[in-house]
C-alpha cells in the first residue's frame, strides 16, 4: 500500500524520508517509524489523516492505503 | 561560592546607589534569580501599587550558575510588578549581559524610585555611576544605544540591557533588550524600566565569578555540555531553531491564525524553516545566515538572518536593516506571521528587527496587531482611525507600517502601544483579546492543546507558554487526560529552573542530575531532587500569592471567549474547544488551594511561606 508519509521539523537525513511510501499491508503506526528507521531515543508525535494516534495504541494501528501519515519530534517551544 | 554575596540597590530618585550583601537565607529558599528576585520583590513592595508608579521597583538578577561557565549558564531575569498585566512579571533573557553583571561582582540589581531626569547606570567592576542619558541618548533605539554608550566610554565590550523609544514612551509590552536582540520580553518589564527614566544598564566586568568545588565544577559542567551535545534536541535547536515548531503547530492545528480565528495558516511554507533557507532569486542568499549562542551555550539556537535587500520594507532605507541582525524565532514569527495571517518571511523579519531596535516584544506586539485587524475587519477600526493604512489580515504592508508607527509612538502607534487587551476594550469588543490578565497568547492555540490552556489561564505572569507546558501530553492527543498534574509538575520545575541561571533548553539534555553536580559544586551546601522540587513548588506559591495580594482572583485564571466556546475548524482539534472549567478544579486541589484558587494555610506552612 501506498502512504503520504510527512516527517516535520526533524534534521538529518530523518526529514528526507518525507513523501510517497510503498509499505506493507498490515504496517502499524509504530511499523512506519521502524521501516523509516527513525531515531528511537525520542518519543514522536505522530497524525493519520490529520487525527493524533496515541502512543499506546500505535501497535495496534492499521494503516490503509492512501493514508496521510505527519511524524514530528517532541519538540518544545521557547 | 557562585554567588558574589552582593547585590546594588540604586535609588533613582536620590541618584545614589549603594551595595548590600545578598540575603544568603533567601537565596537557599529561592535559589536566585526568578524565584530570589520575587521574594526580594514581595518583601519590599506592595503588590497594590501601580506597576507605573515610582513605587514599583525593577530587579534584575542572576541566578548562581549565570557567569560560571555551567552549561548554558548565561540567564538573567527583569523582575517587577508587570506593566502589561498588573500581575508578578519575571522574563528572562540570555545573551551576554547576565554573565558580565555577575562577573562585576553583582549578584542583582535593585531599582527604586523614578530618577528625576532621564539616566542610564554604567557599571565598571566595583565603580558604579548614575549618569545623564538625557540630550544623549534617551530617544535614541536600542541599537543606537549600545553604539553610543560603547563609543562614549572607549570600551566595545561594554555589555548593555536597553529599552528603546517603546520603553521610554510606555508601550505596555515593551522589553528590555540586552546583546542587540536578546530580551527579557514579556508583560511590559521595559514599560517599568521606562516609566523610571532608566535607559540602559551598561556593565563592564572583569573579576570573574568563583565557584565552591573549581576542579570538580569544571568537571561537571564539561560533562554536562557533553551530554547536551549529544541529544538530538539539542542538534536539532542548533539546525533549525525555535522556528521548527512552526511546522510541527500547523501541522497539529494549534497555530494561531488570524488572532486565532483559524488555527492552521495555508502560508505556513513561506515563514517556516525551509522558507528561511531558501535561496532568494534576488540576491541569491537566503533569509537565513547562520545561527549564534549565548554565554557558555553550546545549543546556540538563535538566528541570524539578512533581510532581501530588495524589498520594499528596507530598499528604501540606505544601509540600514540591510546588515546580519537577529533573525525570527518561533514566537516572534507565529505573532508577526500567521497571526497577522502574513506569509511574508521578510516583512516579518524586518517587523522583529524593529522589535529589537525599539524594545518592543514580538509576541504581543503582533497578537495586538492582529486583534486590530479583526478589529478593522469587522468595521470597528477604520482607516479614519488609522490615519490611512487598510489593516486586513494578510497585509505585509501593514505589518510594517504597524511594526515603525509603533515602535516610535506615531500616530495610530499609540494605540497599538496598548496591548490587545486595552485596545479591544476600547474599540467595544473585549472579547477580540486573545490575552490571560492582559497578556497576549505565545504561538499555541489552547483548543488543540488543553493543557496549554490550563497553564495560559493558570500562568502567575500571564498567558504564557514558558511557565510549564505539559509538551507530551499535549502532542499526544487532545483531551484533558493528565493535563492538570502535568501542568502542575511542569509549573513548579520551570519555577525552579528559571532560578538557576541555566537556560531551559538544556533542561532535558542535562537533566536533574546534571542540574545538581552543577550546583553541588558550585554552591557550598547540598542540593536534591526533592529540594529543586519543593523549592519550585514554593515560588510559583510565592508569585500566586503576590497576584492574590495584588488583587487578582480565580476570576482571572480563564481564557478568552473564543477558546471556550468557538470551535476550532481543522486540525486534531477539530470541533473541539479548550476544556478548562474540566481541569481547572482538580489543578487547584492537587495544588493545595481552595476553591477559589487560595492556597491553603496547610500548603503554605508545608512550603515554609506562612
Amino acid at each position: 500500500m501506498k502512504l503520504d508519509i510527512s516527517i516535520v521539523s526533524m534534521v538529518g537525513g530523518a526529514t528526507g524520508a518525507s513523501g510517497i511510501h510503498d509499505m506493507p499491508d498490515g504496517t502499524t503506526a509504530n511499523g512506519v517509524i521502524a521501516i523509516l528507521d527513525l531515531p528511537t531515543e525520542e518519543t514522536y508525535a505522530l497524525m493519520v489523516n490529520d487525527m493524533p494516534v496515541a502512543v499506546p495504541d500505535r501497535d495496534s494501528y492499521v494503516l490503509n492505503d492512501g493514508d496521510k501519515v505527519t511524524i514530528f519530534p517532541p519538540i518544545q517551544g521557547g | 561560592m557562585a554567588w558574589q554575596g552582593k547585590i546594588l540597590r540604586v535609588d533613582l530618585t536620590n541618584l545614589s546607589a549603594k551595595e548590600e550583601p545578598l540575603n544568603m537565607a533567601w537565596a537557599e529558599d529561592y535559589i536566585g534569580q526568578r524565584g530570589l528576585g520575587t521574594k526580594y520583590l514581595m518583601e519590599e513592595i506592595d503588590p497594590k501599587i501601580d506597576p507605573l508608579s515610582p513605587d514599583n521597583k525593577l530587579i534584575f538578577a542572576t541566578g548562581p550558575m549565570t557567569g560560571t561557565g555551567a552549561s548554558t549558564g548565561g540567564r538573567w531575569s527583569v523582575i517587577t510588578k508587570g506593566a502589561l498585566t498588573g500581575a508578578i512579571a519575571c522574563s528572562n533573557s540570555g545573551g551576554h549581559f547576565g554573565g558580565e553583571l555577575k562577573t562585576a561582582g553583582w549578584d542583582m540589581i535593585i531599582f527604586e524610585g523614578r530618577a528625576p531626569k532621564p539616566v542610564y547606570l554604567y557599571i565598571q567592576n566595583d565603580k558604579v555611576e548614575i549618569l545623564d542619558a538625557d540630550g544623549f541618548i534617551w530617544g535614541h533605539t536600542v541599537w543606537e544605544t549600545e553604539d553610543m554608550v560603547c563609543n562614549r566610554h572607549h570600551d566595545p565590550e561594554i555589555k548593555l540591557a536597553s529599552i528603546g523609544v517603546a520603553g521610554e514612551q510606555g508601550v505596555k509590552y515593551a522589553c528590555v533588550v540586552n546583546d542587540r536582540d536578546r530580551a527579557a520580553g514579556r508583560s511590559g518589564v521595559g514599560t517599568v524600566m521606562g516609566s523610571k527614566n532608566l535607559k540602559t544598564v551598561a556593565v563592564r566586568g572583569t573579576k570573574g565569578v568563583s565557584v565552591d568545588d573549581p576542579k570538580k565544577f569544571l568537571a561537571v559542567s564539561a560533562a554536562a555540555s557533553a551530554k547536551l551535545n549529544a541529544t538530538a534536541d539539542a542538534k536539532r535547536r542548533s539546525a533549525v531553531g525555535t522556528m521548527a515548531m512552526m511546522d510541527v503547530t500547523n501541522s497539529w492545528g494549534c497555530l494561531p491564525t488570524r488572532n486565532c480565528q483559524d488555527v492552521q495558516f495555508e502560508g505556513a511554507h513561506n515563514i517556516n524553516v525551509a522558507a528561511m533557507l531558501r535561496i532568494r532569486k534576488s540576491d541569491g542568499k537566503s533569509n537565513l545566515k547562520t545561527n549564534k549562542g549565548c554565554f557558555a551555550c553550546t545549543i546556540a539556537c538563535g538566528r541570524v538572518s539578512v533581510i532581501d535587500p530588495t524589498h520594499f520594507s528596507i530598499r528604501d532605507k540606505g544601509d540600514k536593516y540591510k546588515g546580519a541582525e537577529g533573525g525570527l524565532e518561533y514566537e516572534g514569527g507565529f505573532a508577526l506571521g500567521p497571526f497577522c495571517g502574513v506569509d511574508d518571511i521578510e516583512a516579518a523579519t524586518y517587523a522583529q528587527a524593529l522589535c529589537n531596535e525599539h524594545s518592543m516584544d514580538p509576541i504581543s506586539f503582533g497578537a495586538t496587531l492582529g486583534a486590530a485587524m479583526e478589529l478593522f475587519e469587522i468595521g470597528a477600526i477604520t482607516t479614519e482611525n488609522t490615519g490611512g493604512m487598510a489593516l486586513n489580515f494578510g497585509s505585509a504592508e501593514a505589518l510594517c507600517w504597524a511594526a515603525e508607527v509603533t515602535g516610535t509612538q506615531q500616530g495610530f502607534g499609540k494605540e497599538l502601544g496598548l496591548g490587545s487587551k486595552l485596545l479591544c476594550e476600547k474599540y467595544g469588543h473585549p472579547e477580540l483579546s486573545m490575552s490571560v490578565k492582559g497578556q497576549e497568547f505565545a504561538g499555541y492555540d489552547p483548543r488543540a492543546m488543553q493543557g496549554m490552556g490550563l497553564l495560559y489561564a493558570t500562568s502567575n505572569r500571564g498567558a504564557c507558554h514558558l511557565r510549564g507546558a505539559a509538551w507530551t501530553e499535549d502532542f499526544t492527543d487532545v483531551s484533558t487526560i493528565g493535563r492538570a498534574p502535568a501542568v502542575k509538575t511542569a509549573q513548579d520545575g520551570m519555577a525552579m529552573y528559571d532560578s538557576t541561571g541555566l537556560c531551559m533548553f538544556a533542561r532535558g539534555g542535562i537533566g536533574n542530575d546534571g542540574l545538581l553536580d552543577q550546583l553541588n559544586a558550585g554552591l557550598p551546601g547540598t542540593w536534591d531532587a526533592e529540594r529543586l522540587t519543593i523549592t519550585g513548588e514554593r515560588i510559583w506559591n510565592l508569585e500566586r500569592q503576590f497576584n492574590l495580594a495584588a488583587g487578582l482572583t480565580s476570576a482571572d485564571d480563564t481564557l478568552p471567549k473564543r477558546m471556550l466556546e468557538e470551535p476550532a475548524k481543522t486540525g486534531a482539534a477539530a470541533g473541539k474547544v479548550n476544556m478548562l472549567g474540566d481541569m481547572l478544579p482538580d489543578y487547584y486541589e492537587l495544588r493545595g488551594w481552595t476553591k477559589d484558587g487560595v492556597p491553603t494555610p496547610e500548603t503554605l506552612s508545608r512550603l515554609s511561606l506562612s
